[in-house]
């Protein structure tokens, strides 16, 4: 039942031609960082070259001949050779360090810019998570790449042909012996990373899954002892236990068996100088020297090689993260300003809609067949209509999160398509029904995170919404903890209505919240509504129908027509579909009051239910 | 320290067999490791005395049985070292899972699941798995080896091997110390790295609010301060740890230094053969990694007790939930006419019921008394924290009370195992829970004795039989995190249908019916009183037409209920429950005007 991917995407060929066109161009931006990089590199990596030339001279020279002054001159060398090979290795890698920051400080900024500019399309299709992940763990991956191979690798390269052509010279035939041990090890090394790096994804999705399913179980505790699943939950936790085991035990098999054939490398390789060098130096070729030389290049050799296994698998991981990133820079934003927009500052006379259709996908069914109506600076509309029905839809248009296939939406006559988002949506504010508040204090979700406001606006705008009161039982210092928990629906639904205030826009839709508020707060709200009436142009779009009595007009939705228009007076009397709304929200029985005719109604909106598009959550 | 080991020994004793043999292998490992260079020592003075060709073969392949035999020793340490990490592991999180899963509600409240997820995951497989048995047993390995290092150098030459020791307690000391810092450095830079998570789950999730008032410029100034922090952390946490591991990577190599020097002088004095001078410079870079093994394992420790003692304190807590269960034989047809003589339920009184607080200090819940009857919907009304969810938390007998009785039939609550009483209540919790899995599975809900023409009538009743011909694959639909997203409304009905699904005597509803609209919900009551006529139904709920429709109204402020009867009594008697009313008062009018006109 639970066996999902970690991702939830599947895995894919990896385009590397793109990726590495991305590598490339972001290595270009910081090419000066990365040539001084280069130049540590080639420093570091020579001071390791001369050690054990040192160690050679020492036994093969300075001993024998008994000088001791030499003795100390040489030590002393090889001490601070130790201590420049640290500090150049220091400045290479931090050098590394702090230009792949750089970097990927400014990718960072540029993908958030670029999923900025996507529409709400985009975001109904993709998971927060998913985004997240592109923009933090993605990154964090392709960052890897910069510190720990693109440069470095250089360092393993030239390490090996240096350490190699100083063995050639000093004992050709003892380095030809050798020969015959690289192929093997690097056949090790292609077949380590081949078998073991699925298994560990494997493994990092199993702790993914892991997580995610504590999660989900832990938040539902409840419905876990209410319905006697406590044995259920347990034989699951075992499975995934015994998984997570599986695979990582599997994965680490193959670590212990790979990096322990390294270290057995070590004395095999050992045995093979002795043996075949030893008897060199019984016959007087080769000095003890030479021959402790070739042990320690050894293992300078053997280095690099097994580093590739590394270098193999964060090319792997970082090209496709590449892969990801440069195809999620691809996607083109569904809604675009025209290329030299309009910019207004405020609305003079209103807005008007024009016989408006609008679908989400093509060929999907239209959600807003035919709408028509005005709304006129300082009067207020309320949009009434069943879940489902298109009164999202319509106030999506206005924010052009979607764009409209026929007809026209005009503001001050002229066509909304011309006016530049940042105008658009400045003038145009959208108090939503199911609000986020962002992490931080009460005041600064007030402002919206903007610290350019100041404090005595919110305090303004409180004092005109009434809401002193209520502010004071929630004081505007108090932190919203993660996703606003510590407060209730109808609470956000307060803030959200003051934000509105703070945020001084002229044009307000109000998203109405559809459940969860105690009737003490859904007073507030109430009052808080009718005091907006009196200072905003408002659209309210109205799940519950009881903050729409004062509106100047109802628009009455359904299967994403218009189906009727009016006062709520009007409406009332007469007695068409809101008349039927209203009667049955407001807690009439159905049966002894309205009778048969009712119920047929009913069924007539109960098919529109049915057959009206879902809207598309945003 | 002491405490972490205490609290793991049980977890090796049961793996006994494995444990010694890890032992075993370890001190194999650790002796057969100072044997190379002792060889080495042998062919070096051997070839400086014209030795022959034989003598040279039969050491070489001496080495090279050395470290086959290493590699054995070792590869049966590690291997089995890393099976004993993961099943801990694996044990640790089950039995802590299989502890916290059946403890009350009051442990919920105190425990958020952030909390315990992180406790069950990271604390578990990041700082508990590695120490519990590598951590430690690496420790004890490496206080073997550099035994049997430092003894054979002694014995081979005790000068030289001070000069060895010498930068011993430099490297101990510096490993120690950079090992904490260097923790301490990844620690923050882990904490910006969530700090940006978390405002990336904000934004993306509140983006139509971000766009809706064009906000973009003040998120990216959040955004950049953040990813800043992360830079710098990144900095000062990679600055340490290139230090830390090229230090490592050195410090033998100062000891090698100090043998060429002082070494060198004695086989100029006569002092040492070169033999012992080539063997130590192999020693002294023998004797650096297991320092570092017990450098980790003093800092791992340090951060893995931190971990156990947070599991610790879950597995400490206990159930407050008081069980006098009546001894049953083990007889089957006992519990058969156990169940059948107590159920179905068709009473559930409260009679003065009082909650405190965790902390004693107030009354969350004082003096309930009330009484619902089979075929009766009991609604619980009255301002958020009131007390209703509380409320029903005892119904379903999630958590415990402190006072007075809860009767069930006429028997004390406590008295029946629980089991058996939830398997009779059909719940929906306030935030209604969506499982990762299809729609079937999450109606279902394991319970896999159900038919097709159950879950069906179930989906009808709660209104949900429109929505899944709406899913792509119907019931098949995979819903949940990583499935097809569900609306508010649907989570609520899919919740309703899964608690009707097993025909429960009693249906707790915590504000079931919010998201649903009025013409659903009216239709939701009417069905499901058809379709269960006798059973008992209590439900906190804001919704005036449930609310009006109720048998029995419980007016709760406060924790207390401060009225209770029916719509009309409450009308005449309480001015709390009229106050909650009034808001619908005007409503009411503008009826009553509309009757008149029909009139």
């Amino acid at each position: 039942m639970h066996h999902g991917v970690g991702d939830g995407e599947k895995e894919e060929n990896i385009d590397y031609r793109a990726s590495f066109r991305l590598v490339r161009e972001l290595m270009r931006t910081r090419l000066g960082g990365f040539a001084l990089a280069f130049l540590f590199l080639i420093f570091a990596t020579a001071v390791n070259l001369v050690n054990p030339v040192i160690a050679k001279t020492i036994l093969d020279s300075v001993i024998p001949a008994h000088d001791s002054t030499r003795l100390v001159v040489y030590s002393v060398m090889y001490a601070a050779n130790i201590f420049l090979s640290l500090v150049f290795n220091y400045l290479l890698y931090i050098q590394l360090v702090k230009t792949g920051q750089k970097l990927i400080v400014s990718l960072k900024k540029k993908l958030l810019d670029h999923l900025f500019t996507l529409g709400m399309d985009f975001y109904s299709e993709n998971p927060v998570g998913k985004l997240s992940a592109r923009v933090q763990s993605d990154t964090g991956t392709l960052y890897e790449l910069f510190t720990e191979t693109a440069v470095t690798i250089f360092k393993d390269i030239f390490m090996f042909i240096a350490v190699f052509v100083i063995m050639f010279f000093y004992n050709r035939e003892l380095t030809m012996l050798l020969m015959p041990v690289f192929p093997v090890i690097l056949l090790i090394v292609w077949l380590f990373v081949k078998l073991s790096s699925p298994l560990f994804v494997k493994s990092r999705k199993i702790m993914a899954e892991i997580t995610g399913w504590l999660t989900e179980q832990l938040n539902g505790i409840e419905v876990l002892q209410a319905y006697n699943r406590e044995e259920n939950a347990a034989s699951h936790m075992h499975e995934l236990n015994e998984r997570k085991f599986r695979a990582e035990y599997h994965a680490e098999l193959y670590g212990v068996v790979f990096f322990l054939g390294i270290f057995a490398l070590q004395p095999v390789s050992t045995a093979a100088v002795f043996g075949a060098g030893g008897i060199q130096v019984l016959h007087g070729k080769l000095t003890v020297g030479v021959l402790i030389m070739f042990i320690l290049y050894i293992t300078q050799l053997f280095e690099p090689i097994f580093r590739f296994s590394e270098h193999i698998s964060i090319i792997q991981r970082s090209f496709s993260a590449a892969h990801r990133l440069s195809r999620l820079l691809d996607v083109k934003p569904s809604v675009c300003e025209v290329p030299e927009p309009c910019d207004i500052d405020s609305i003079k006379k209103g807005i008007e809609f024009r016989n408006v259709w609008m679908r989400y996908r093509e060929n999907s069914p239209w959600v807003l067949r035919n709408i028509s109506f005005s709304l006129e600076k300082g009067h207020s509309i309320a949009i009434a209509g069943e879940t489902g029905g298109g009164k999202t839809s319509l106030a999506n248009l206005l924010f052009r999160f979607y764009d409209f296939q026929k007809g026209s939406v005009l503001v001050d006559g002229m066509d909304i398509r011309q006016l530049s988002f940042r105008s658009l949506r400045s003038v145009f504010g959208l108090i939503q029904q199911d609000i986020y508040l962002f992490p931080g204090t009460i005041m600064e979700n007030l402002k919206m995170m903007d610290s350019s406001i100041p404090d005595s606006r919110v305090m303004d705008a409180i004092k005109i919404m009434g809401l002193e009161g209520f502010f004071r039982k929630l004081p505007l210092s108090m932190t919203v903890v993660e996703k606003g928990q510590n407060l209730s629906i109808g609470e956000k639904q307060v803030i959200a209505l003051a934000r509105a205030l703070v945020l001084d826009q002229e044009f307000l839709v109000l998203d109405e919240a559809t459940s969860h508020m105690d009737p003490y707060t859904e007073r507030v709200v109430t009052g808080a509504v009718q005091r907006l009436l009196k200072h905003k142009t408002l659209i309210i779009i109205a799940h519950r129908l009881s903050t729409i009595r004062n509106v100047d007009r109802i628009l009455m939705i359904s299967g994403g027509e218009l189906k009727e228009s009016g006062t709520h007076d009007e409406l009332i009397a007469a007695g068409g579909l809101y008349a039927d709304y209203y009667r049955l929200q407001s807690g009439m029985s159905v049966k002894t009051e309205i009778g048969g005719n009712i119920e047929e109604n009913i069924n007539i909106s109960g098919e529109n239910m049915a057959g009206g598009t879902d809207e598309i959550r945003a | 320290m002491r405490f972490a080991l205490e609290w793991l020994y049980p977890y090796w004793r049961a793996h006994a067999g494995r444990m010694l043999l890890i032992l075993v292998a370890g001190l194999a490992a650790a002796l057969l490791q100072t044997v190379t260079p002792y060889l080495i020592e042998r062919i070096v003075n051997g070839l400086e005395s014209h030795l022959t060709q034989d003598y040279i073969i039969k050491n070489v392949l001496l080495i090279l049985a050395a470290g086959i035999a290493i590699y054995g020793t070792n590869m049966i340490a590690q291997r089995n070292r890393a099976y004993m990490n993961f099943r801990n592991e694996w044990e640790i999180r089950e039995k802590v899972f299989l502890h916290i899963i059946y403890l009350d509600s009051s442990f919920y409240h105190t425990f958020t699941t952030g909390d315990l997820v992180t406790r069950l995951a990271d604390d578990v497989s990041r700082k508990i798995s590695w120490f519990s048995c590598s951590g430690v047993f690496r420790f004890v390995q490496a206080a073997l080896t550099l035994a049997a290092l430092f003894t054979v150098m002694f014995y081979m030459n005790w000068r030289l091997t001070l000069w060895v020791l010498v930068p011993v307690p430099l490297i101990v000391f510096c490993s120690i110390k950079g090992g904490r810092i260097l923790g301490e450095r990844f620690t923050r830079l882990q904490k910006s790295i969530s700090d940006i998570y978390d405002f990336l789950e904000t934004c993306f999730t509140g983006i139509k609010v971000i766009k809706a008032n064009s906000r973009e410029e003040s998120q990216r100034r959040i955004f950049s301060d953040r990813i800043d922090a992360q830079c710098a952390a990144e900095i000062s946490a990679g600055s340490m740890d290139v230090i830390f591991h090229h230090f490592f990577h050195s410090a033998g190599y100062i000891s090698v230094a100090l043998v060429y020097l002082a070494g060198g002088m004695m086989v100029i004095d006569g002092a040492a053969t070169l033999g012992q001078l080539v063997a130590f410079q192999f020693y002294a870079v023998m004797i650096v990694p297991p320092l570092m093994d017990i450098s980790m394992f003093i800092v791992a420790g340090r951060r893995a007790s931190v971990s156990i003692r947070r599991v610790d304190a879950l597995l400490n807590c206990d159930s407050s939930l008081i069980r006098n269960i009546p001894e049953l034989t083990e007889k089957k047809n006992t519990v058969a006419e156990y169940k059948s003589a107590i159920f179905p339920i068709k009473e559930i009184e409260f009679v003065k019921v009082s909650l405190r607080s965790p902390d004693r200090q107030k009354w969350l819940l004082k003096d309930i008394s009330f009484k619902a009857m089979a075929g009766q919907r009991v609604a619980v009304v009255g301002k958020i924290g009131c007390g209703k969810s509380l409320l029903l938390s005892l119904v379903l007998r999630l958590g415990e009370y402190d006072s007075g009785m809860i009767l069930v039939n006429g028997l004390d609550i406590r008295s029946i195992p629980l089991e058996y009483y939830r398997s009779r209540i059909g719940f929906t919790s306030q935030e209604a829970q969506i499982f990762t899995g299809t729609l079937r599975y999450n109606i279902e809900l394991e319970r896999e004795n159900s038919s097709m023409a159950q879950i069906m009538s179930a989906v009808e009743t709660a209104q949900l039989k429109q929505d899944i011909y709406k899913f792509p694959k119907g019931l098949d639909t995979f819903v949940g995190t990583r499935g097809v997203s569900v609306s508010g409304g649907q989570k609520q009905r899919i919740s309703i249908a899964r608690a009707l699904l097993a025909g429960p005597d009693v249906l707790v509803l915590d504000d079931a019916t919010s998201a649903m609209d009025a013409r659903t919900e009216n239709n939701f009551w009417k069905s499901y009183r058809k379709a269960y006529p006798s059973a008992v139904c209590i439900t906190a709920t804001h919704r005036v037409s449930t609310i009006e429709t109720s048998d029995l109204i419980l007016v709760m402020d406060n924790g207390k209920i401060s009225a209770q009867g029916t719509h009309s009594e409450l009308m005449k008697n309480s001015a709390l429950y009229r106050d909650i009313y009034e808001q619908k008062k005007l409503e009411q009018s503008y009826k009553e005007r509309k009757n008149k006109g029909r009139k």
